[in-house]
């Protein structure tokens, strides 16, 4: 009975996307794909899309990793405030987050850091970081949870062995971090390319500059080119999956 | 040598309590206690996890009790190996060859041996995960060993071992240690473990090392009723000083109105009256045979069968002595003799407290 419940639900739900997907089919034309597959502003969107959704993903996970590692393993003044705040992503929205980073840039001190620094607003620098502020957290809270789920005594053992701290940490709890970290970067990657809110408020939509997938569907709407719209979903789709087909397969190692 | 000197630390409630130990080079010394005892606390300020509020620990004479694990020397062994998943045997085996920089041809001659000892040779190229808890065990000491460590620690080594094989890998582990000449601190909640490994053993609650000596000392003469309690002797009971002797003391056992003599070279912090506890282990109770009069025997009780649990290679017999008060004495017998005695329940006998195996408690 529970067997054929949960079973059903699992099919429910997968015909719910699927049913979403496959009615895009009806507003595209196939020889119009191809046309479009070829245009320059969409070869654009795809490139700009992939660019900031690596770079933010990468920079995302690089500092995912030893901020989850230090929240996992080590105890220090202010953890549980930072523990809370980690969750700030998911409690504003994207756009009230891409908001107060314009806010922030109003203030002297981020004036300071437009002046002397990259300059955000209206920017590829601004997508990059609307991308990587509304992924940051989420990063570290996978992360958090794969090193929590990893015993310590591992790395003691290391130690004890004759292993330094930092050389246990990269040869013993990373590798055995991996099937998390696999999961914390397409989890990243995939909220990155769809990302919208945060980047609108941030680059705006400006095309053939700050044109990313989202956006161009956004500016699509706003057209009430529902072809075009359609098409570029499908794009964002194929591009989505086909990454995190690709990230799933070179970052799964099976130890047997 | 490894030397805990009065090493006191403290973990939420919990508390070490000047904990002060010497094992010497070579020897193998097993801490044996109940769970929440301490022990795993004790290894880890051991093997520098923990930092002690105060004492020291001294290894070979050179004082490591600041010094972080990778620095101190000592291999550590948890209960369950922590064997590295994403590694082979062969790189979890060469771990610490590799960590302090070594080149494994180096160390060839010596992993050959230990390998061929260990009989793990079939298993370099496999994964642990798909070693059996045995298998586990053996490469994980082979991987301590590999490194030549000034001392081994193992953390309860056998719990994660089906009983079938435990046997097996104890005798295994006994003799690497010998051939190894290992100087080796186990700690265990196990007493057959502690009594086949240890050369020297203390017993440690709440904190607290409670005894320690060696181990035949630890086994047959408890110096505390938690120690005796902790080992399962049930045969403790109250008497008094009758009167000192040239090599022991003399105790009325008031409840059977009979005295009992104890050879005890600590007969001086004893005097005349004083309130003693003494005890023997189950197994030293010897029961006398009805057509021999073994006029030799000392504290001799006659007494009355009234149990006797059957349980394989040794069985426990209840045996009731005294008059007024009745006092129940228990005794481990190998089923050969309870089958060449005929012992049956009910049945009359009399029994014997060999004096050199009883013990006293002054608490």
């Amino acid at each position: 009975m529970l067997k054929k419940l949960t079973i059903g639900i699992t099919f429910g739900i997968f015909t719910l996307y699927l049913l979403l997907v496959l009615s895009l089919f009806a507003f595209i034309n196939p020889s119009k794909l191809v046309q479009a597959l070829g245009s320059e502003r969409v070869l654009f969107s795809v490139m700009l899309s992939l660019k900031a959704a690596v770079i933010a993903t990468s920079l995302s996970m690089l500092l995912a990793v030893p901020a989850a590692y230090a929240l996992s393993r080590y105890e220090f003044p202010g953890k549980r405030i930072v523990d809370v705040l980690l969750e700030l992503p998911l409690v504003v929205t994207p756009i009230s987050l891409g908001a107060m980073v314009l806010i922030f840039f109003q203030t002297r001190i981020g004036e300071l850091v437009q002046a002397h620094g990259v300059s955000v607003v209206f920017e590829f620098p601004g997508i990059i970081l609307a991308q990587f502020l509304t992924t940051v957290g989420i990063a570290v809270r996978t992360m958090k949870n794969t090193f929590d789920g990893i015993s310590p005594r591992y790395e003691m053992v290391a130690c004890t062995l004759g292993a330094t701290p930092p050389w246990a940490f990269l040869t013993v709890t990373l590798p055995m971090a991996k099937t998390g970290m696999l999961a914390a970067t397409i989890l990243t990657f995939a909220k990155c390319i769809g990302e919208f809110g945060a980047t609108i408020m941030l680059a705006g939509a400006m095309p053939m500059k700050t044109e990313t997938l989202p956006i161009s569907i956004f500016m699509r709407v706003g057209s009430a080119d529902i072809e075009g719209m359609a098409l570029m979903i499908l794009i964002l789709l194929s591009v989505g999956l086909s990454v995190l087909f690709v990230l799933r397969f070179v970052l799964t190692v099976k130890y047997d | 040598m490894i030397e805990f000197r009065s090493i006191s630390a403290a973990a939420g409630s919990f508390r070490l309590d000047s904990i002060s130990l010497k094992i010497p080079r070579g020897d193998c010394h097993v801490i044996v206690g109940p769970t929440g005892a301490g022990k795993t606390f004790l290894l880890e300020t051991l093997i520098g996890l923990r930092s002690p509020e105060s004492g020291a620990i001294l290894l070979e004479g050179r004082e490591i009790t600041g010094f972080p694990p990778h620095k101190r020397q000592i291999a550590f062994v948890p209960q369950d190996t922590c064997l590295f998943p994403t590694m082979t045997v062969r790189d979890n085996v060469l771990y610490g060859v590799r960590a302090n920089g070594i080149e494994p041809t180096e160390v060839a001659p010596f992993l050959e041996h230990l390998v061929e000892f260990l009989r793990i040779g079939h298993l370099l190229d496999r994964w642990p995960q798909n070693l059996s808890g045995g298998e586990k065990q053996r490469v994980a000491l082979a991987r301590a060993l590999v490194t030549k460590p000034v001392l081994l620690v193992l953390d309860e080594p056998f719990s994660a071992i089906d009983h079938s094989f435990r046997e097996e890998i104890r005798r295994l582990l006994k003799s690497l240690l010998e051939e190894f000449r290992m100087t080796t601190l186990i700690v265990t909640h196990d007493h057959d473990e502690a009594f086949f490994l240890g050369n020297h053993i203390s017993i440690m609650m709440d904190g607290r090392i409670l005894q320690s000596g060696s181990r035949d000392d630890i086994y047959s003469y408890p110096r505390s009723f938690a120690a005796a309690s902790f080992f399962g002797i049930k045969n403790v009971f109250p008497g008094k000083v009758l009167e000192i002797t040239d090599t022991g003391v003399v105790l009325l056992w008031e409840s059977v109105h009979q005295t009992v003599a104890v050879p005890c070279r600590c007969r001086h912090k004893y005097a005349a009256g004083q309130s003693v506890h003494f005890g023997i282990r189950p197994e030293a109770v010897y029961i006398m045979r009805a057509d021999k009069r073994q006029d030799e025997k000392k504290n001799v009780f006659p007494g009355i069968i009234t149990k006797i649990f059957l349980r394989g290679k040794m069985h426990t017999l209840l045996v009731e002595i005294g008059f007024e008060t009745k006092i129940q004495i228990e005794i481990d017998i190998h089923d050969a003799a309870v089958r060449k005695m005929g012992l049956q329940e009910q049945m009359e006998i009399r029994i014997s407290l060999e004096p050199k195996w009883i013990f006293l408690i002054s608490e």
